[in-house]
């Protein structure tokens, strides 16, 4: 049972590990999904806001700066907003509001 | 017989009382860290209890009952469907370790881990975006503290339950 507690705690290692890969400071878009539909895409370089309209709510996105960051949202838990910014050089370069099945991440231009 | 029954039946109201006040509780609870989908899996606990004392059915039926009640209360129908799947799936698994007559803990971080599983595929569902699994190695990191967690805690509790 020591050795299968081993094995799994190296893998959830392994696996963040191979999530972190760093991101190049490419020009990114800010790509912006509602259940599933891709609804905006911003170029992260231009300062924009943008309001959207998740379902049964709002998120206000903020692009500024190289970063992007969900401002305030109506919904429950509040992950989007305390997800924080994200950047070329962010972990996981995601920000998820599921009660609004609203999903914005970040995307290497072609 | 019949007592014993009783006694049975009163344990599990008892418990699906106590499960719930654990949902609330966390329901209340601000989270360490912004992560969708993630838990303290607090009332788990009951779940594991039982499923070590009572056995299977009473678990089950105190584990769904929880799921719906908590629902109702203190979320929304959004909520619910990623609680029934998480909760699914981390019974099936828990039952397994169970089965293996694996240790509580084993069970608790079995549980912990596959509830994640459920709610990520859920959302990936949902969202129709696969990009999500990327939040499954950190959910399951924290699953792993989590689990630990309740499942010393119910280690701890199981000589307290009747059989």
């Amino acid at each position: 049972m020591k050795k299968l507690l081993a094995i799994l705690l190296l893998t959830v290692l392994l696996l963040s590990l191979a999530a972190c890969g760093a991101k190049s400071a490419d020009e990114l878009t800010v790509v912006v999904k509602v259940s599933g539909e891709v609804v905006a895409r911003l170029p992260l370089s231009e300062n924009t806001e943008l309001t959207v309209d998740g379902v049964g709510g709002t998120n206000h996105l903020i692009v500024k700066d190289g970063a992007a960051w969900v401002s305030s949202a109506d919904c429950a838990n509040q992950v989007c907003v305390k997800t924080g910014k994200i950047d070329g050089k962010s972990m996981l370069g995601m920000i998820t509001c599921l009660p609004h099945e609203v999903v914005i991440y970040l995307e290497k231009d072609e | 017989m019949q007592s014993k029954r009783t006694l049975h039946l009163t344990a599990a109201a008892l418990f699906t009382a106590f499960a719930l006040i654990l949902s609330y509780l966390e329901a209340i609870l601000p989270l360490p860290l912004p992560l969708p989908g993630m838990k303290l899996g607090l009332a788990n606990l009951a779940t594991l209890l039982l499923l070590y004392s009572l056995g299977v059915g009473y678990a089950a039926a105190v584990a769904l009952l929880r799921i719906l009640l908590s629902g109702l209360l203190f979320g929304s129908p959004f909520t619910l469907l990623y609680s029934l799947a998480g909760g699914i799936l981390a019974f099936l698994g828990m039952l397994l370790a169970r089965r293996l007559r694996a240790p509580v803990l084993v069970a608790s971080l079995v549980g912990a881990a596959l509830h994640n599983v459920g709610q990520i595929a859920v959302a990936c569902l949902v969202t129709e975006t696969p990009r999500l699994l990327a939040y499954l190695p950190f959910l399951l990191a924290a699953a792993l503290v989590t689990g630990s967690l309740v499942g010393i805690a119910g280690k701890l509790l199981l000589k307290y339950v009747p059989k």
